[in-house]
């Protein structure tokens, strides 16, 4: 209980901290006494947080609803051609570095939202597809099969046996994607998408060390949060059941 | 959809929008055609099924194809950029990426399910890697807008590969010395596994960009209170902070597979070993190293991947490395400046990739190998 | 000799082992068996010092172990778990070649002596030596272990449930493999099993163990015919005649055989042999390939499976009762090697041996 109770408060009491930048202030005045200008004043620090949550949650959206049924075409009959080549240029595309997409998508379709959401759907798909396909094969052929023996039609099979039985190796890939996310949306302020990563990187610019602080402090209590979020829900829905017993 | 998309651009300058032109209109005789045919050859062969034969001829026409995408490339660069334009410049876009993709998925898509030689198999997979590099030292790609970029900061360009590969070097190593032991007392100590698992788990899921800037606050407080840091090179900005963040980083696969490394030793083995004599030290050398040694480095591949990819970010907080072309680009909207960084940052981290596939695939004893190519 | 002198072993405040003494001669083979948790297991590791005895004495050829260095003393001392812990990154010889190389016996001489010990346990060097263990079947790599076990030819083995993990039929054979081994050997072993016809059919003596101490020491057959208290009975079970037989080997029961080649039973008359004799079928190579039967219409042969039916001499004659049971015929063939038929078991003999203890 105490689990349930205490990291939502911390992660509360450090979003109205850090949000409400003024209760911060003292704090920041002690820590670094020559910054003259010790808060981020442009745009309100909710903005910005807002703007990353909303890069975040759409591009994982949209990279879950991909990558899921992407790797429920290739483990079904028809697609199966194609599970080979996409596993590994799936695993090959992972070794770039998702800065590196980020980067590429500039070029592609310009500065902005935009291009941010493409390079974070694009990097963050591959481990949904990756575990999807893995949850999908590491399925004991006798369960699929006794589904269809009791009688299921191949969509009954899919919903009711395959994709329950894969759901926790797929939500892990959600996890990891979503973590990628958070991170790779910092560094999305560079080329004009919002978030908190702009207070970083106007602290870079203007060698202001307060902004960088207070920025990287609001991102990592995000991603953590986003983190603890999951492993809740993670065993809140797979914890006590859904092991697969032999 | 390669033959008909724009296949590449001309720009009269750097900064100017660029003008698309098609593979039809570039002035070209006989190369598209070329282009054409293989394209054609590449689809029938799709049609006709699977075979040893049908395999390798998909490689040789793949292999083909990327390098008959280049070949129009260049003589199209030879075209555009004429002496009446000297500072015109050209960059491959849609038609001649779709190229290069469709060549790799080929070329890729049969050397997977092909049994050949993995030394075989590796030299195809670079040849197309050596091909562009050929091209690039003859000096057949100065027109390219990127070849460009980079002529004109090759000193540059090589002092901050240097500083990339320093920095990843260094950060990786740190974390072995560090989390190979931490993984050991993980497993030695169960009272540790959590908290360590905790912490390097923690490390990871904080985004990069905002562990550099944590970094930078205390490390800009230590080196003020102490003078003698500073002048060792402790700053707030730059390389220290850089190489903690990303040796904290690199911790957790290391951590986690040295920690799997010995979880997966069977107890019988030890056992085993225990009982027919050997001591601490040979337990260690025939036992525990052969076994777990593969999972470790494996842990090391996923690790440097990563650091290389991190370092770029590191640009950001005055570290150098290719990080600064990348973010420099971005910067001056200057997509070709973004490109030049961008690839050699993929190459590498690819690279680097096989390569460590290779070495894992070396130390593996032969009754433990699955197929970690 | 291995001595054990009032030996005890506390993990806490559990005594696993408390005050045993017994001692195991040259060259024979001591069961220790009972129900689990009785300290046998740990008796045994207390000998290499893979477990060190809380008090009293341990004492090999009248050296007490805990005296020598742990490594050398177990390099000297062949060990057989039951989960082998074959080496998985190894190959077969080198498995096998461990032991020397941790001895520093040079690569020639020790890859020489692998393949002799392959030849040893009936496995084909040529076939097995470069084999790796996941290659393996569970009896195979058992029998690797042994070879392992024995590389350094020590005097001592230890055996911890050697054949627990493999199936009922490979463990009969793995067991007649321990007993020609042994005959040919004569090492000194120390063997735990749970399985008390294993116990019977292998060893010179049985302990039986209960609560850390030694209920009864004695030969194989007392402990059938003689129980000391009413746990043994209750151990041994009440179908002690039976287990009896586990005791002896067939070899000291083989009858002659008749026996003809296949293309002379069509012309078979019958030589007034009484109902108990069996006409056996033999091949091209003289293995067996089948019993004659009496029909109407005259003779005709019955095809077998040698390794069904046919006991070698080393089986015990309680495995020769079960195959006469188990194929309804009224002897069993003894075969050597090649199926070729050195004799036979008839039930009449059996059932003498079984009258003549009770």
């Amino acid at each position: 209980m105490k689990r349930l109770i205490v990291p939502p408060l911390l992660f509360g009491l450090a979003f109205v901290v850090l949000l409400n930048a003024e209760l911060l202030e003292p704090l920041l005045r002690t820590l670094f006494p020559n910054v003259r200008e010790i808060l981020y004043a442009r745009i309100p620090l909710i903005d910005l947080f807002r703007e990353h949550v909303m890069l975040v949650l759409v591009s994982s959206v949209t990279a879950t609803v991909t990558g899921v049924s992407l790797g429920v075409i290739v483990t079904r009959p028809p697609g199966r051609d194609f599970l080979t080549v996409v596993q590994g240029l799936s695993s090959f595309a992972q070794t770039f570095p998702p800065v590196a997409v980020l980067a590429l998508a500039v070029p592609a379709v310009g500065f902005g939202f935009r291009p941010t959401i493409i390079a974070l759907v694009a990097y963050s798909v591959l481990p949904i597809l990756n575990n999807t396909i893995a949850g999908m094969e590491a399925i004991p052929r006798e369960l699929t099969e006794a589904s269809r023996g009791i009688g299921m039609t191949p969509l009954q099979v899919l919903f009711l046996s395959e994709l329950p039985l894969s759901a926790r190796v797929i939500a892990a890939g959600i996890r990891t994607s979503v973590i990628i996310n958070v991170g790779t949306a910092t560094i999305g302020a560079v080329v004009g998408a919002g978030g908190l990563g702009v207070v970083i990187v106007a602290g870079l610019v203007r060698d202001n060390i307060a902004f960088v602080f207070s920025g990287a402090a609001a991102a990592a209590v995000l991603a953590l949060a986003f983190d603890w979020l999951f492993g809740r829900l993670e065993t809140l829905f797979f914890a006590p059941r859904a092991r697969v017993s032999r | 959809m390669a033959l008909l998309l724009p296949f590449i651009e001309f720009k009269p300058n750097r900064v100017a929008e660029g003008d698309p032109f098609h593979l039809w209109h570039l002035g070209l005789t006989w190369e598209p055609w070329l282009l054409a045919a293989i394209v054609t050859a590449a689809l029938l062969l799709a049609l006709s099924g699977e075979g040893p034969r049908v395999r390798a001829a998909k490689v040789a026409v793949g292999s083909a194809l990327f390098a008959a995408a280049l070949l129009v490339a260049l003589r199209a660069g030879a075209i555009l950029v004429t002496e009446a334009t000297p500072f015109g410049r050209v960059g491959p876009i849609g038609g001649f990426w779709i190229s290069a993709l469709a060549s790799f998925l080929i070329v890729e898509g049969s050397l997977r399910t092909a049994s050949w030689n993995p030394m075989i198999k590796g030299a195809i997979r670079v040849l197309p890697l050596a091909i562009a590099a050929g091209a690039l030292a003859s000096g057949a790609l100065d027109s390219f807008a990127m070849v460009q970029e980079y002529i004109n900061r090759a000193d540059r360009f090589s002092q901050e590969l240097t500083t990339h590969l320093r920095l990843a070097a260094f950060a990786v190593m740190a974390a072995v010395v560090i989390g190979v032991p931490l993984g050991i007392v993980a497993w030695k100590r169960r009272l540790l596994e959590r908290p360590v698992f905790t912490l390097v788990n923690t490390i990871q899921t904080v985004p990069s960009l905002a562990l550099f800037g944590l970094m930078i606050a205390p490390l800009a407080l230590l080196s003020r209170q102490f003078p003698l840091l500073r002048a060792i090179g402790v700053q707030g900005i730059g390389a220290a902070p850089a190489l903690i963040a990303l040796t904290l980083y690199a911790l957790l696969p290391i951590v986690r597979n040295t920690y799997t490394s010995l979880s997966v030793i069977p107890n019988a083995v030890i056992e085993a070993g225990n009982g027919m004599g050997m001591s601490r030290r040979q337990l260690l050398r025939f036992v525990e190293a052969p076994l777990s040694v593969p999972i470790i480095l494996s842990g090391i591949r996923t690790s440097v991947v990563q650091a290389i990819g991190n370092t770029t970010v590191a640009a950001l907080i005055g570290a150098g490395g290719l990080g600064v072309f990348v973010f420099q680009g971005l910067g001056q909207a200057a997509p070709d400046l973004i490109v030049m960084g961008v690839i050699p940052i993929i190459l590498l981290a690819v690279l680097i990739d096989r390569g460590m596939a290779l070495l894992i695939g070396l130390v593996t004893p032969p009754g433990l190998r699955k197929d970690t190519l | 000799m291995i001595e054990f002198s009032c030996v005890t072993k506390h993990y806490g405040d559990i005594t696993a082992v408390d005050s045993v003494s017994f001692s195991v001669e040259d060259g024979q083979v001591c069961v220790l068996i009972g129900p689990s948790g009785c300290g046998k297991t740990t008796t045994l590791k207390m000998v290499n010092r893979m477990l060190d005895a809380s008090s009293g004495e341990i004492s090999i050829n009248g050296r007490n172990v805990s005296e020598l260095a742990a490594e050398q003393l177990r390099r000297g001392i062949g060990y057989v778990i039951q989960s082998v812990g074959l080496l998985p990154h190894m190959n077969v010889r080198d498995n096998i070649a461990i032991v020397q190389r941790l001895k520093r016996v040079d690569r020639r001489q020790r890859y020489r002596r692998a393949d002799d010990l392959l030849e040893l346990i009936g496995l084909d060097p040529e076939q097995y030596r470069l084999k790796h263990p996941h290659e393996l079947s569970g009896g195979e790599a058992q029998r690797i272990g042994v070879a392992r076990a024995l590389a350094a030819d020590p005097p001592i083995l230890l055996m911890d449930e050697p054949f627990g993990a493999v199936d009922p039929l490979n463990r009969e054979v793995l067991q007649t493999e321990f007993l020609r081994l042994q005959r040919a050997l004569k090492k000194t072993v120390l063997f735990v099993t749970h399985d008390l016809d294993e116990a019977i059919r292998l060893g010179d003596t049985i302990i039986l163990m209960k609560d850390g101490q030694i209920v009864q020491h004695d030969s194989p057959e007392r402990i059938l015919a003689a129980p000391r208290n009413q746990f043994v009975r209750d151990f041994v079970g009440a179908d002690r005649a039976l287990k009896r037989l586990s005791c002896f080997p067939v070899e000291g029961y083989i009858r002659e055989a008749q026996q003809i080649a296949d293309q002379d039973a069509a012309s078979f008359s019958n030589g007034g042999r009484g109902p108990d004799s069996v006409v056996w079928v033999y091949g091209a190579d003289r293995a067996l390939v089948g019993m004659l039967q009496r029909s109407p219409s005259g003779y005709k042969v019955i095809t077998l499976k040698p390794e069904e039916v046919g006991v070698v001499p080393l089986s015990s004659m309680k495995e020769a009762l079960s195959r006469l049971l188990g194929q309804g015929i009224r002897a069993v063939p003894v075969l050597d090697q090649r199926n070729c038929v050195v004799g036979e078991i008839r039930l009449p003999d059996i059932e003498e041996l079984n009258q003549a203890a009770l």
